[in-house]
């Protein structure tokens, strides 16, 4: 799962919630995700003061085993049609590569995901 | 107007689009779905706050497809030269494959050319001469139309 560059809600874990302690209002925060590493995941927070469009803004560090669970919006990559190999039926319009690509978009709604 | 599809898939956002959401007015905040309701009420996150991580979301897809769009132009100017059965039909971004995949229809069938986010990347936010004869090279060779590599303009 690339988390980089998505917005996940994560629920602290009882041990974040005692590390961060604190720093945070609730035990879970949303969080804009810039990278992931061996230490955890480096994250844009909202803070209370707005930061303009343009300005830096810190990043910080939440561990692992400061999150129990998270959540975020999700949508399966779309395969990119390809056109069968093989023989064609003469009698049967088959399906044009539009069609397909419309109707792959159509079965792939946004779905919401859990990770543990 | 485009005359091919942008598919966005695996959307990534940036710290610009997260910042442009936190300061977006209530207005703007996209209506969330049942499924999403009952995650933030779960979650014990605020249906505003849900709102501004989706619409997030949707900036970041929204500047994708902008993007792809004058990649897609870039493209259409390339095939431009090599006649009119050839045409950009769609162009998908694989996030996860950090590529973009041209769908382009040719004489005897459709073609799925992969451009990788480096070159697609400096194609275009530079556009310098060099990027796009890259572009055209691949493109080109795809095509099988490598006769054409010095000729056209």
């Amino acid at each position: 799962m690339i988390l980089e560059g998505r917005v996940v809600r994560f629920r602290l874990s009882r041990e974040g919630k005692a590390a961060l302690k604190g720093l945070f209002e609730k035990p879970t925060i949303s969080a804009l995700v810039e990278c992931v590493d061996e230490l955890g995941a480096w994250i844009h927070h909202a803070s209370k003061k707005r930061v303009q469009v343009g300005q830096s803004s810190i990043l910080m560090l939440l561990k692992w085993d400061y999150f129990s669970t998270a959540v975020l919006d999700y949508a399966p990559e779309l395969p990119v049609a390809r056109e069968p190999i093989g023989f064609r039926s003469q009698g049967i319009r088959s399906e044009t590569a539009k069609e397909k690509s419309e109707r792959q978009i159509d079965s792939f709604p946004s779905l919401g995901i859990i990770c543990v | 107007m485009a005359h091919f599809n942008v598919v966005i898939s695996g959307a990534s956002s940036s710290v610009e689009d997260w910042q442009k959401a936190s300061n977006a007015p209530k207005t703007e905040l996209p209506k969330l779905n049942a499924e999403q309701k009952e995650v933030a009420r779960k979650m014990a996150i605020s249906e505003e706050e849900y709102a501004r991580g989706v619409l997030v979301s949707q900036y970041g897809e929204n500047r994708h497809r902008k993007r792809g769009e004058t990649l897609g132009r870039r493209i259409e100017e390339i095939l431009g030269g090599v006649g009119e059965p050839y045409r950009l039909e769609a162009l998908i971004r694989e996030g996860a494959k950090r590529r973009w995949v041209a769908r382009i229809n040719t004489p005897h069938e459709p073609k799925n050319i992969a451009i990788g986010f480096e070159l697609a990347d400096d194609v275009i936010d530079s556009a310098a001469v060099q990027d796009l004869e890259r572009l055209k090279s691949l493109i080109l060779e795809s095509l099988g139309r490598k006769d054409l590599l010095g000729s056209l303009q």
